[in-house]
C-alpha cells in the first residue's frame, strides 16, 4: 500500500473518531438537558429534607455526577479501545516514525 | 467564626501567599532557564514557538489542562457555587466531555496536517492547508485582535488575584505606599491604585521573563508545574472541608434551609461618643435593632465626638439557623440603625433555592440557571474549548498518538479532580463562612485561610493560594507566546521576509513577545470595568472564527480557500453582530441570547452554511492538495 493509501485510511479512521466523539456528545447533552429540566427545579415541601444520594442532591447526583462517571467510563473506552494509533507524518506507520 | 479570627487567618493566608510566590517565581525560572538551554541546541522558530513538536504525555496533557483553566475556575467559578449553589453544578456539567472533544475531536488531524505542511501555527497551517495567502492573513488578523483582549483581561485578573492575596502583609503595604507615594501625580498611571500597578508590573515582568527567555517549552514546562499545584491544591481543600463541615449530606442539609441574604444600608450608631474616630472594616458584623446580624459590604468610621456613622452598604442574614451561629460575632456597642433592604429578584425568603434550579439570583427574576443556559453552556465549554487557537497549536506539539490517547486518559483525571470538587468546597463554604456575598470573589482564598487555620496547619493556605497564581500564569503565557508568534511566523516571515535568517528570527521574538506583553499590560493600567464580559466576547469571538473552518478544513477535502476566508469571518461577524444588539437591548456591553441561546451556537450554525454552501459553489479543490492532505482512496 502506498503512503498516500495509508494517508487515506488514516484520515478516514480519524473522521469515525470525530462522529463517534459527535455522537457521544450528542448522547450526554440530551440526557444533561433532560435530566435537569425534569428534576432540578423541585423545590422541596417546608419541613421536608432534600433527598440526597451520597449527600449531593439526588438530581444533581443523576444529571451531574453519576454522568461525569459514565462520561469518564465511556473515554477510558474510547482512548484505549476505540481510537487508533495513526502515523502522523501521513508517509509511515505509526511504529515506525511515532515511538 | 468570628471576624477576628477570619482577619487573622488571611494574615497568615497573606503570609504563605508572599513565600509561596517568592518560591514559585523561582521555580518558572529555573524551568525557563532549562528550556533556554534546550533551545539553543534546535532549530529556533519552531522550538520557540511549538517545542519542536515533541511534547510527551504529562507535558502535553497538563499544558493543555492548565491552558484551559483560568484564573475564572479559581476566583470566579467557586464565587458562583457559592452565590447559587448546587445549580452551578449543572452549568458547569458539560466539562465531562471537554477532554474527549476538545483533544480527540481535532487533535490527530490537526497534528497530521501540521506535519505534513510543516506549519508550526495556526494561521500557517491554514495557509498552506488550502495554498493561500489570504487565508493564512485574515486568520492572522482574527487572532491578534480577539486575542489581545484576552491577553489584558489575564493580565487584569493576575494583578487582582496577587493584590488579594497579599492584602494586609505587612512588607507589601509599604511597597504599596511607597509607590502610590511616586506615581500618584503622574498622568495614566497616577489613575491606578499602588497595590494594583504593583501587582500588575511584578506579575507582568515575571510572566514576560520567562515566556520570552524560555519561549513554548518554558510555557509547556510552567504549565505542568501548575497542573500540579491547581490538583493538589483541591484534593487538599476538598479532604480539610468535607471534614469541616461534617460531611457532604449535613452540608447538604443546611444548605437546603438557607434562604439568600438581603442587600441594603444602614447608619451605625453607637452608644455614646468616642474621643476619637471609630472605624470598622469591611467585613465586620454588627446587630441591628432587633439583634439581628448585618455584615458590613464597606468600611465605614464613626467620627470622633459623633454617635452616628454615614449611611453604608450592608447585607442582611435572613437564614434562622445562621443568625443564631452569629451572635457571638458581632461588634459590641454600636447597632446598625434606619435600615433598608432589597430582597433578592429571585428566591427570596424560600428555602431550598441554594440546592435546586434555578438557583437564587439577585438581578435576575428568573433566577440564575434556565434550560437553554444548561443547553448554550454544555455546548459552550466543549466546543469553544476545541476552537480555541491556544489549545489548536498545542495540537500541533504532541509526538505521537499513544501520547494523544493517553493525555484524553489524563485529562479526564484532572478535570474530575478539579470541577466537580470545586463545588462540593464552594457548597460548604456557604455553611463555614456565612456573609461572603459582599466580596465573593475571595471566597477561595477566604477559605484556603479558614479551612487550614482550623486544622491547624495555616502554612498550608500558600499552597492553596497559589492554585489561582497557577491558573492565571499558564493561560497568560499562552496567549502572550500565540500573539508574537502570530507578528513574528505569520506576518514577519510569510509576508514581509521570508528569508529572515534564524539570528533575526529569534532576535524579532524577543523583541516582539517582551513589546506585546508590555503594551497589555499598559492597556490593563486602567481597563474598562466591562472587561469580563471582553474575555466572554473575545474567547466566543476565537471559536466562532476557527472552530468550523478548522474542523472542516481538516475533515472536509471539498473546501475551498474562500470557503475558508468567509466562514472565519462570518462566525467573526455573527459574533459581533449579537454582541451590538446585546448592547442596545440592555444598554450595556453583553451578549444577545437569540432564543436563549448563547451567540456562540449561532455563530456555529452561520459559519457552517457559509463553508459549505460557498465551497460548493466555488470550482473543486486541486486534486494535488487534496491528496497531499487526505490521501487516495485505495483501488
Amino acid at each position: 500500500m502506498s503512503d498516500s493509501e495509508k494517508l487515506y485510511l488514516s484520515y478516514r479512521q480519524s473522521l469515525r473518531e470525530f462522529w463517534w466523539i459527535t455522537g457521544a456528545w450528542g448522547v450526554f447533552v440530551i440526557w444533561n438537558v433532560a435530566s435537569g429540566a425534569l428534576f432540578a427545579y423541585q423545590i422541596p415541601d417546608p419541613g421536608a429534607e432534600m433527598a440526597t444520594v451520597i449527600g449531593v442532591p439526588r438530581w444533581v447526583f443523576f444529571t451531574v455526577l453519576f454522568p461525569w462517571l459514565f462520561g469518564n467510563a465511556f473515554i477510558l473506552w474510547f482512548a484505549t479501545k476505540l481510537m487508533k494509533d495513526s502515523s502522523l507524518n501521513g508517509t509511515s506507520d505509526p511504529e515506525e516514525t511515532d515511538e | 467564626m468570628s471576624d477576628s479570627a477570619i482577619l487573622s487567618a488571611s494574615s497568615i493566608a497573606g503570609d504563605a501567599a508572599l513565600v509561596t510566590f517568592g518560591v514559585y517565581l523561582v521555580g518558572v525560572f529555573i524551568l525557563a532557564w532549562l528550556a533556554n538551554r534546550v533551545q539553543a541546541k534546535k532549530e529556533f522558530a519552531g522550538e520557540y514557538f511549538l517545542g519542536s513538536k515533541g511534547l510527551g504525555l504529562w507535558a502535553f496533557a497538563l499544558t493543555a489542562a492548565a491552558t484551559s483553566a483560568s484564573g475564572g475556575s479559581f476566583m470566579g467559578f467557586p464565587s458562583l457555587i457559592y452565590t447559587h449553589g448546587w445549580v452551578v453544578g449543572w452549568w458547569i456539567s458539560g466539562y465531562v466531555l471537554v477532554p474527549l472533544v476538545s483533544l480527540g475531536l481535532l487533535a490527530k488531524r490537526m497534528n497530521q496536517v501540521g506535519r505534513i505542511s510543516g506549519a508550526i501555527t495556526l494561521p500557517e497551517l491554514l495557509r498552506r492547508r488550502f495554498a493561500s495567502n489570504s487565508v493564512g492573513n485574515v486568520a492572522t488578523l482574527l487572532i491578534i485582535f480577539f486575542m489581545f483582549f484576552y491577553l489584558l483581561a489575564q493580565f487584569k485578573a493576575g494583578a487582582e488575584i496577587m493584590a488579594t492575596l497579599l492584602d494586609g502583609v505587612e512588607p507589601y503595604e509599604n511597597i504599596v505606599n511607597s509607590v502610590e507615594s511616586v506615581t500618584s501625580g503622574l498622568p495614566w498611571i497616577g489613575q491606578t491604585s499602588g497595590d494594583y500597578l504593583l501587582c500588575l508590573i511584578v506579575f507582568a515582568i515575571a510572566v514576560i521573563t520567562y515566556t520570552t527567555f524560555g519561549g513554548f517549552r518554558a510555557v509547556v514546562w510552567t504549565d505542568v508545574m501548575q497542573g500540579v499545584v491547581m490538583a493538589l491544591g483541591v484534593i487538599i481543600l476538598l479532604v480539610l472541608t468535607l471534614s469541616q463541615v461534617g460531611g457532604l449530606k449535613n452540608a447538604t442539609r443546611q444548605l437546603t434551609e438557607m434562604t439568600p441574604p438581603e442587600f441594603g444600608f444602614a447608619v451605625l450608631q453607637s452608644s455614646e461618643a468616642q474621643s476619637s474616630d471609630r472605624f470598622f472594616a469591611r467585613g465586620t458584623w454588627v446587630a441591628d435593632s432587633t439583634g439581628e446580624p448585618l455584615r458590613l459590604a464597606k468600611a465605614t468610621v464613626i467620627p470622633a465626638g459623633d454617635t452616628r456613622s454615614e449611611s453604608v452598604e450592608i447585607l442582611k442574614i435572613t437564614t434562622p439557623e445562621e443568625k443564631q451561629k452569629l451572635l457571638s460575632s458581632m461588634e459590641q456597642g454600636v447597632e446598625g440603625v434606619d435600615l433598608t433592604t432589597e430582597p433578592y429578584a429571585y428566591g427570596a425568603g424560600e428555602r431550598g433555592g441554594y440546592v435546586t434550579a434555578p438557583g437564587p439570583s439577585k438581578s435576575n427574576p428568573v433566577g440564575f440557571m434556565t434550560v437553554m443556559l444548561a443547553f448554550s453552556f454544555f455546548v459552550f465549554w466543549n466546543f469553544a474549548g476545541a476552537g480555541q487557537p491556544s489549545q489548536q497549536v498545542r495540537q500541533m506539539a504532541f509526538d505521537n498518538t499513544k501520547t494523544l490517547r493517553r493525555s484524553i486518559i489524563l485529562v479526564m483525571v484532572f478535570f474530575s479532580i478539579i470541577y466537580f470538587p470545586l463545588v462540593i468546597v464552594f457548597t460548604s463554604a456557604r455553611v463555614l463562612l456565612p456573609g461572603m456575598e459582599i466580596y465573593a470573589d475571595r471566597v477561595m482564598p477566604e477559605m484556603a485561610a479558614h479551612v487550614t487555620a482550623a486544622a491547624g496547619v495555616p502554612w498550608l493556605a500558600g499552597l492553596l493560594v497559589a492554585a489561582p497564581f497557577a491558573a492565571v500564569m499558564s493561560s497568560v503565557d499562552s496567549f502572550l507566546l500565540m500573539v508574537s508568534s502570530g507578528v513574528v511566523r505569520d506576518v514577519y516571515q510569510e509576508t514581509i521576509n521570508p528569508q529572515a535568517s534564524q539570528k533575526s528570527v529569534k532576535r524579532l521574538s524577543y523583541i516582539v513577545t517582551v513589546v506585546v506583553g508590555f503594551l497589555g499590560v499598559f492597556a490593563a493600567l486602567n481597563p474598562p470595568q466591562f472587561l469580563q464580559d471582553l474575555v466572554v466576547f473575545a474567547s466566543g469571538g476565537l471559536a466562532a472564527a476557527f472552530l468550523m473552518p478548522v474542523v472542516f478544513a481538516l475533515y472536509w477535502p471539498r473546501m475551498t480557500s474562500r470557503a475558508a476566508v468567509a466562514g472565519m469571518l462570518s462566525g467573526s461577524v455573527t459574533i459581533l453582530v449579537l454582541y451590538l444588539v446585546g448592547y442596545f437591548v440592555h444598554d450595556k456591553f453583553g451578549e444577545y441570547n437569540l432564543f436563549g441561546l448563547h451567540p456562540f451556537i449561532w455563530a456555529m450554525v452561520v459559519t457552517s452554511l457559509t463553508v459549505i454552501g460557498i465551497s460548493l459553489k466555488s470550482p473543486p479543490v486541486d486534486s494535488a492538495l487534496v491528496e497531499k492532505y487526505f490521501g487516495r482512496k485505495p483501488a
